[in-house]
């Protein structure tokens, strides 16, 4: 009986010796492995996304003629002011041009936009990122800033061959210096996770103890372009609390982030053309 | 014992990939809410209890490294936690006279929690303490718990269905070692 308990026990022992044995697996072995196992399971994952895609198709080809006549008429009016803010656009690009010239200021940095579908959301309470359907492929740096027509969406914290990850603006690693519109003095920002059933949220410090908060025209927060990552101007959130900083020096204040970063489903990563002449 | 016999736990594995693909779009598309809902402790008390430890091992090892793939926490931090846990689960196993359903539930009740402890446990040690949030996790681990205690009885139902369809069957062979 002891000698069949015993016996019984043998693969246990196995599965020890197995994680044991993992430990001093050397490094490269494990990242080989990590990208050959993400590699084979994205397509998957890309697929969802494409069938996704196919819905909401289907749901379009559903609507009736009246329907899809109103929303034509709203995206040419759509058109019309975008064509009116290209052409405003120009003119202040050039001017922006003639003073930095004349002022003798370096130019600004320039960007390309490449626009990727999202393919999985993971917000949990540990790590919150999304999965984009474009990568090294594509062109996408590592580190690279993405954005949405409401601001800041986070960056890229990994490439893969057809997909990359964005680390979102939400998740508490990730940090930047912001500032408040109107003020130019900078701010550390970081995320701060997700409040439930509202919007994600983030974290600002060493905000100048003379800011305050009006909570019916609450502050906007933007990037300040510190760094070299983010542009400076990207909306991130607005300052909704304050509260006194352990310094004392400064405050702390809680940035309620935009609500529609939990529903994103197409974001712009944005490539720096002097990186691209680079390369 | 045939080739499919001996290869059990690769049917065993492709069924927790496709319950893990499932339960990412459902996560996808409840995103908005902060809740997530996490099903690692169910697939592998399933593992544990279907199969023998050595196969139930060799299930997870696939499942574990598909979800270190794509976490930013060391490569092989879940294969430890799923390994780990699944060894004391066959452990329980072989201590107790007679399994039934409930406690099957319990157990993977159990270790989903246990689950969710170690990952809070490993980003800690690896991301940091700043924005764990415990209410988050909880609420979160409530949630996971629910869904677990609903869903276990029918997925470790069908796995034990699906592996009788290619003429496995489990229920039998444990009488006949009894």
């Amino acid at each position: 009986m002891l000698k069949k308990r015993l016996f019984n026990k043998k693969p246990f022992a196995v599965l020890i010796a197995v994680a044991i044995f993992w430990i001093f697996v050397p490094f490269i072995v494990k990242s080989t492995l990590r990208s050959a196992f993400y590699e084979f399971q994205a397509p998957i994952s890309a697929s969802a996304s494409y069938v996704r895609e196919l819905q909401n198709f289907w749901a379009a080809r559903s609507k009736s003629k009246s329907e899809l006549y109103e929303a034509g008429k709203d995206l040419a009016h759509l058109n019309a002011t975008y064509e009116l803010m290209i052409l405003e656009n120009q003119a202040m690009r050039e001017e922006i041009s003639r003073l930095e010239s004349l002022l003798g200021l370096p130019s600004r940095p320039e960007y390309k936009y490449e626009i990727a579908r999202v393919v999985t959301r993971e917000f949990n309470s540990w790590w919150h990122q999304l999965e984009i359907r474009k990568g090294s492929l594509h062109g996408i740096p590592m580190g690279a800033p993405v954005v949405f027509a409401g601001g800041v969406v986070g960056r890229i914290s990994e490439v893969h061959q057809y997909t990359s990850t964005v680390e979102l603006l939400s998740n508490n690693h990730l940090r930047m210096a912001v500032i408040i519109e109107g003020d130019n003095r900078p701010m550390s920002f970081r995320g701060a996770g997700f409040r439930l059933f509202r919007s994600p949220i983030g974290i600002a410090q060493y905000v100048p103890t003379d800011i305050a908060v009006d909570s019916s025209n609450p502050p906007r927060i933007l990037t300040s372009g510190m760094g070299g990552v983010f542009p400076a101007g990207l909306h991130i959130g607005h300052l909704v609390s304050l509260k006194p900083g352990s310094s004392g020096m400064f405050q702390d204040g809680e940035i309620r982030l935009e609500p529609r970063l939990s529903n994103l489903t197409e974001v712009a990563v944005l490539i720096s053309l002097d990186e691209g002449t680079a390369q | 014992m045939n080739l499919l016999s001996r290869n059990r736990w690769l049917i065993v594995a492709i069924c927790h990939y496709v319950t893990l693909f499932i339960f990412s779009e459902i996560n996808y598309h409840i995103a908005f809410t902060g809740i997530y809902i996490l099903i690692t402790g169910m697939l592998l008390t399933s593992s544990s209890l279907i199969l023998s430890p050595t196969q139930g091992a060799l299930s997870l090892v696939p499942v574990a490294f598909n979800i270190d793939s794509r976490i930013p926490l060391p490569f092989g931090s879940s294969l430890i936690i799923l390994v780990g846990l699944h060894f004391a689960i066959a452990l329980f196993k072989s201590q107790i006279q007679r399994e039934t359903d409930d406690l099957a539930i319990v157990t993977a009740l159990f270790a989903n929690i246990l689950v969710h402890l170690a990952y809070t446990l490993f980003s800690r040690a690896y991301l940091g303490t700043n924005g764990i949030d415990p209410l988050l996790i909880s609420v979160n681990a409530i949630s996971s718990s629910l869904v677990v205690a609903l869903l276990y009885t029918l997925y470790s139902r069908s796995i034990v269905d699906i592996l009788g369809i290619l003429g496995i069957h489990v229920h039998q062979e444990s009488r006949h070692k009894r």
